[in-house]
């Protein structure tokens, strides 16, 4: 079994830096951003079943059409298998752009 | 019909079912799908001495209400039994799904609201918790499961209070349901006749247990010697094919669910894969909590035959909080029934006249079957009851339903009994029919929100005129493919900000509250909200026109199914 429902039994990790703040760093090139920008904007259309190419890396998961919060844990669910990696519910629900995704993934795969 | 009950009863508290369970089903298991670790019924007995033991000793004293913030299932049944015994009232509470302002304001506001001094968390939660609520004592859990020695526990009467179960959200007032044990053992004793539930049987499920029907689900089973296996809602949305896999590993024969975790497992599991999954040892799928889809049931057993599904697994049923649980359950193992009627002479002269499923016209309601034992259900109009398929407000009498609403200063129930249950429907045939709620309120993935809410969360929004907003719920739209959703109206400032902005930003904040959820934005030139003459705002009026199309000054609406504009290039 795979290990990416650590989540699943604490959803919560991110309530631990309540005080801190949620800069990320972005480690990889700027070659790693857009490829993993792009695997984003598949994943997301793919799961609010429209074109990716609606969806620009500047866009932000709020301001797309059919946005729920299952679609968003399916999104993320999916992100994390294929990446390998673990998204904070914070990363999800905040108001972000594709392309701050993807630095949040590369700097998780970084961790 | 079963003789003997599978809860005796001479079970008349919380502490004691489990008690029972550990003597008379001492390796009957609970855990986490997904975990290998299960903890016997024994060991549940074991944890509830100790908890009960440590609470005492930390000055808990008998009816204090103990808010219970904890995030795994298992743990949460661990505490369960402890706080019963100890006399104390267990209030539990969602654990926040992030440190957003949102979900960290409705959790102090519900705990002010309850009075609660006292709170069991989950250890990884415990400092936080802490900072979030000064004043209430926080108390990890395995601080609690520490062995206790000996101790005397009070005296619980089956009348104490056993638990509060708050639905609220964050600006309306939190109203908390009281359910003392004789309610909540009279409603167990409902879910183990409505679904043939004994030892024999594997439950499975992935609902929180800070909700009734998780938290109910799972002591049913437990009562019953059951084996139980949970697993968090977040880690059934995100791996939903592996959750089906252990499911059926685990031989599971009884699930329950929301509409929408059934769509989503059709929506997830391919096809052409269901045959390598074996569904042959499922008995019943109960569906409740939301409105239930007509055609659910017939693609689901479509979908789901490869895997040796018997075709009538699934199982419509009605509860809520204040019946503890369960109002009515369909006949399990038997054909869903659904109930096809004229639509306009529902919604107009509120009467269920049967019509031809196949007319245009035609409304299919799903039956959720009679009362389960020892539940009186009738349907009235202005206090007065209503014949069958007369459409009017749902209200509930009998032994597991509430008495009132935590510290309320009228009463809710009134002095015989009946208790409203804020749902419209109708009976025909001696089977309630459940067609729409008189409250104001969206279900999105099983949790309630309430409108208020987001009219809050919006008004700072940049672009609006002085944070003029309201919102309403806007009904399903299924030829267009709208879902039913909340759209916030909202006046704009001068000069006009840009309209892509003020809609990406309204999205944005009003999904804060919504754990994402996107909402329909329909932008007004300033004035246009429309007021009573005291300088209310005119919110189903304005809704009504909305629908109509006769709304004056919109600058635009943005449905939810359509992109913020000129935010992006598609």
């Amino acid at each position: 079994m795979d290990n990416d429902d650590a989540m699943g039994t604490d959803p919560f990790s991110g309530l631990t830096d309540l005080a801190g703040t949620t800069t990320t760093v972005v480690g990889g090139s700027r070659r790693d951003e857009d490829e993993v920008t792009a695997t984003v904007r598949q994943i997301v259309a793919d799961v609010l079943r429209i074109p990716a190419d609606t969806i620009s890396p500047d866009s932000a998961l709020t301001d797309l059409p059919y946005v729920e919060s299952i679609k968003l844990l399916r999104i993320a669910g999916k992100l994390e298998r294929t990446f390998g990696i673990e998204i904070e519910n914070e990363a999800l629900f905040r108001k972000g752009t594709m392309q701050d995704l993807a630095r949040e993934i590369l700097a998780a795969r970084e961790r | 019909m079963t003789v003997e009950p599978v809860l005796p009863l001479d079970v008349t508290t919380l502490g004691d079912l489990f008690e029972l369970a550990a003597v008379r089903h001492p390796a009957g298991r609970v855990g986490d799908a997904f975990d290998e670790e299960t903890l016997s019924f024994q060991e549940l007995a074991g944890d509830q001495r100790d908890v009960a033991g440590n609470l005492l000793a930390a000055g808990v004293a008998p009816g204090a209400l103990v808010a219970v913030l904890v995030a795994s299932a298992v743990d949460l049944v661990r505490a369960t039994g402890g706080i019963a015994v100890a006399g104390a009232v267990m209030v539990p509470l969602a654990v926040p799904v992030t440190s957003g302002g949102a979900h960290l304001a409705r959790l102090r506001h519900v705990v002010a609201a309850s009075g609660a001094r006292y709170a069991v968390v989950s250890d990884q939660l415990a400092a936080t918790v802490a900072a979030v609520l000064p004043g209430v004592e926080t108390m990890p859990l395995a601080a609690l499961l520490r062995p206790a020695g000996t101790y005397r526990s009070p005296a619980v009467d089956p009348d104490d209070l056993a638990v509060v179960q708050f639905t609220s959200g964050s600006t309306s007032a939190p109203q908390g349901v009281t359910l003392t044990h004789r309610n909540v053992l009279a409603g167990l004793r409902a879910l183990h006749h409505g679904t043939g539930l004994t030892e024999a049987d594997v439950v499975c499920h992935w609902l929180p247990l800070s909700h009734d029907m998780g938290l109910f689900s799972t002591l049913a089973a437990v009562g019953a010697g059951a084996d139980v296996r949970t697993t968090s809602p977040q880690a059934f949305i995100k791996r939903p094919t592996e959750w089906l896999r252990r499911f059926c590993e685990l031989g599971a024969t009884l699930s329950v669910s929301p509409n929408f975790g059934y769509k989503y497992l059709i929506d997830t599991v391919p096809a052409e894969t269901v045959g390598e999954y074996d569904l042959s040892a499922v008995r019943g799928l109960l569906n409740g909590a939301e409105p239930i889809d007509a055609e659910l049931a017939a693609s689901f057993a479509r979908h789901f035959a490869p895997s040796g599904l018997t075709p009538h697994a699934m199982t419509p049923c009605y509860g809520l909080a204040e019946a503890t649980l369960a109002v009515t359950i369909a006949e399990v193992e038997a054909p869903m029934t659904v109930d096809w009627v004229d639509r306009e002479v529902l919604t107009g002269a509120g009467q269920a006249i049967p019509a031809d499923p196949g007319a245009a016209a035609a409304r299919g309601v799903v039956s959720c079957g009679a009362p389960v034992p020892g539940i009186e259900v009738r349907v009235t109009e202005g206090g007065r009851p209503l014949g069958e398929r007369a459409v009017g407000s749902i209200e509930i009498r009998g032994e597991a339903v509430t008495r009132g609403y935590y510290g309320e200063s009228t009463p809710h129930v009134q002095d015989d009994g009946w208790c409203p249950t804020g749902d419209l429907g109708y009976v025909a045939d001696g089977s309630l029919h459940v067609t729409g709620r008189s409250k104001e309120m969206l279900i999105v993935g099983g949790r309630n929100h309430y409108p208020q809410d987001v009219e809050a969360a919006v008004r700072e929004v940049e672009g609006l005129h002085q944070g003029r907003a309201v919102a309403v719920v806007l009904p399903a739209e299924p030829g267009r493919g709208r879902p039913e959703r909340i759209a916030v109206l909202a006046e704009v400032g001068h000069p006009a900000p840009s309209v892509g902005s003020t809609v990406s930003g309204i999205r944005g904040a009003a999904a804060q509250q919504l754990d994402g959820t996107g909402v329909d934005v329909v932008l007004l030139r300033r004035g246009a909200l429309l007021r009573t003459t005291s300088g209310k705002f005119q919110r189903l009026h304005m809704r009504h026109r909305l629908l109509e199309g006769t709304l004056d000054g919109v600058v635009v609406h943005v449905p939810v199914d359509e992109p913020v504009p000129a935010v992006h290039g598609g």
